[in-house]
């Protein structure tokens, strides 16, 4: 990977005797799009927007481009934000919204009207240049959010839960124009959201937070397959997690004791588990398969559907195993045709060895 | 479709209708119609005749009235819009929110006593040989001569609408949503600009409601010019004592109150409408 763009080191940020963020550390480079995800108050707001210089960190460096930021004033950074409520100027019309940080910087009105222009036209909007915002619809705003920050043709775009007041459909369709954006422009987007769709459609690499801790940083296909604790498992969610303890280990292959029987789990030959280690062991919801007859082997256990849920084309289903096990399982509205399932009918459910995933025993406090 | 008397509302409103007419509507249209009487022998006859408003508006003496009057109000509008400023802003955006509570009651409390009783207590502070005078002669300078000037009217006009000005100011500054204010630093604006092209037309309709207190509590005031400001040059509040006890001139004193309470609708109609103009 190429030099970090944005750094930040070892930040902690303090008010009064509450930790926002915790000793945090995270290196993203130039032209990522970086998306930190987690529940509300767990740092994510505080960290975008110490980065933009609105909260000031207590201890630590951030850097952009290898310049400390820390004392910088937010007017002194090159950091413009997208913001939840988007903070659209009310008693501005659109046109003067784009060209409220050109104006800032000193530039000329003919070139702020000439590239408050191609703002306008780049994001689709530039027959709307003389509305007011309060006859913008909610897509609408959105882009003139984005052209006022993008307009400065910055090397960071900043943006908190910018979708989240929008309709399903039109986030689908924003998440599109952003990642389109972005791919286009070449520039950093920080993305900061709650949203596990969102941060997993558009960008690289997701950061998850938790208390003001960093708990993973990965792609999403990494966050989502092996999520490296058991809070990142239970925060992406549709993952079933099973607690047992080592029973045997015979080459890759590790035999887990649980409270409804054996499971068994492939391990990297270099782990180091030992027998008698309590596990915990994660298994994704599309990766259990169904089934109407018993079939032979391992990890096959026995139960009844619980309850059946209908997404579109996914179909979310609760079932139970005999001694009151739950697991959640996702298919495929077709594949469940196949097998023609009715309420209360017993089922076998199975997954294979390679798609249980073993979760760092050290992280599961 | 025939439109069915809502007469539940009817109720509510009545009580609200009943006092706009009797105190307002009823006033304004009997004060009019006096302005066309005529005075007898010390007397009010009814009369239909435009004498008072030929007399009254051909003085020279009315229209300087008019304009000392129009001034006053608008030097003590700016200079208590320009004092105040500074005290909401710091109360909106520097104080925490129990300070504020706090203070806005503190700014209540002056409305206890009689404007009349706060007014006469300027005496003891603002005489040749009253407490400033006292204290600043003490390094040498003064004694200055502040009651019956323009100076003493204005410092009455101060105490009368400064709390209410800071109280209107504070509440609208108070509310100017924060991320507005973020992101125009975010974008680039330092804190001046930010003040003045962010802050300011956020809390426009505050700014300008107060103004519009003040001008018009400022321009029909009696007891500062009178008291504070000696009187001279007369105001319009002061010209129509005057014209009421020079030889009953009650339709005269009419003639200069309709045409203070035109003044007055113009000034608040416009400055409302400024207040809630969209941007273009």
């Amino acid at each position: 990977m190429n030099e970090p763009q944005i750094e930040f080191e070892r930040i902690t940020k303090r008010y009064n005797n509450t930790i926002a963020v915790d000793d945090i550390s995270l290196s993203i480079s130039a032209g990522e799009f970086v998306a930190i995800m987690g529940s509300s108050g767990c740092g994510k707001t505080t960290t975008l927007r110490m980065l933009a210089g609105l909260e000031v960190p207590t201890d630590g460096e951030i850097r952009l481009d290898g310049k400390r930021l820390n004392e910088l004033k937010p007017h002194e950074r090159e950091t413009p934000m997208v913001w939840q409520s988007l903070a659209l100027f009310p008693f501005l019309n659109v046109q003067k919204n784009v060209e409220f940080g050109l104006k800032t910087r000193g530039i000329s009105p003919d070139m702020r009207k000439e590239r408050a222009k191609k703002w306008l036209e780049k994001l689709e909007i530039a027959d709307l240049s003389e509305r007011r915002i309060d006859q913008l619809s909610g897509g609408q705003r959105q882009r003139v959010a984005l052209a006022r920050a993008l307009v400065t043709e910055p090397p960071v775009l900043l943006l908190d839960e910018p979708l989240s007041a929008l309709d399903a459909n039109l986030i689908v369709r924003m998440q599109s124009v952003l990642s389109r954006l972005q791919r286009d422009l070449g520039i950093t987007f920080v993305y900061v959201t709650h949203s596990q769709s969102e941060a997993f459609a558009m960008a690289d690499r997701v950061v998850i937070m938790s208390k003001g801790k960093i708990e993973q940083v990965g792609t999403p296909q990494d966050v989502f397959r092996r999520p490296a604790s058991r809070f990142v498992a239970e925060f992406v969610g549709s993952n079933n997690i099973i607690s047992g303890t080592v029973k045997s280990i015979d080459k890759d292959i590790l035999e887990l004791e649980t409270s409804f029987g054996a499971v068994f789990s492939q391990v990297s030959n270099n782990a180091n588990y030992r027998t008698g280690n309590a596990l915990d062991v994660v298994i994704s919801a599309d990766r259990i398969n169904l089934s109407t007859t018993d079939l032979a082997g391992n990890n096959v256990f026995q139960c009844r559907i619980v309850s059946e849920q209908f997404v579109g084309s996914i179909v979310s289903l609760l079932l139970e195993l005999e001694n009151g096990q739950e697991f959640r399982v996702q298919k495929q509205q077709h594949e469940l045709d196949r097998i023609n399932l009715q309420s209360g009918q017993t089922l076998w459910l199975s997954w294979s060895t390679n798609h249980a995933y073993i979760l760092d025993s050290s992280s599961n406090n | 479709m025939i439109k069915k008397v809502d007469t539940y509302a009817l109720t509510w409103r009545f009580p609200l209708i009943i006092w706009q007419l009797l105190f307002f509507v009823g006033p304004l249209v009997f004060m009019i119609s006096i302005t066309f009487f005529l005075v007898k022998n010390y007397r009010m006859t009814e009369a239909f005749e435009m004498k008072n408003w030929i007399k009254m508006l051909t003085r020279g003496y009315f229209w300087d009235a008019y304009a000392y009057t129009l001034w006053l109000a608008t030097l003590s509008t700016v200079i208590t819009s320009c004092i105040a400023f500074p005290a909401s802003y710091a109360l909106s955006f520097k104080v925490s929110e129990t300070t504020r509570r706090w203070a806005i009651f503190f700014l209540i409390i002056p409305f206890f006593t009689s404007y009349l009783v706060r007014t006469f207590s300027w005496y003891v502070v603002l005489a040749e040989s009253g407490v400033f005078n006292s204290l600043i002669g003490e390094i040498g300078l003064g004694p200055y001569k502040i009651l019956n000037t323009q100076v003493g009217t204005i410092i009455g006009y101060l105490t009368f609408c400064l709390p209410l000005v800071i109280i209107l100011q504070t509440l609208s500054l108070a509310n100017v949503d924060r991320n507005l204010i973020e992101a125009a630093y975010n974008l680039g604006a330092g804190w001046a600009r930010t003040l003045l092209t962010v802050i300011v037309p956020s809390a426009k309709v505050g700014l300008i409601i107060g103004a519009v207190f003040c001008f018009i509590l400022s321009y029909g005031d009696f007891v500062s010019p009178y008291y504070l400001g000696g009187s001279k040059p007369p105001t319009l509040s002061i010209l129509i004592i005057d014209t009421t006890k020079s030889g009953q001139q009650w339709p005269r004193a009419a003639v200069v109150a309709v045409m203070m309470m035109s003044t007055l609708m113009i000034v608040a109609f416009a400055a409302i409408l400024a207040a809630y103009r969209k941007p273009r």
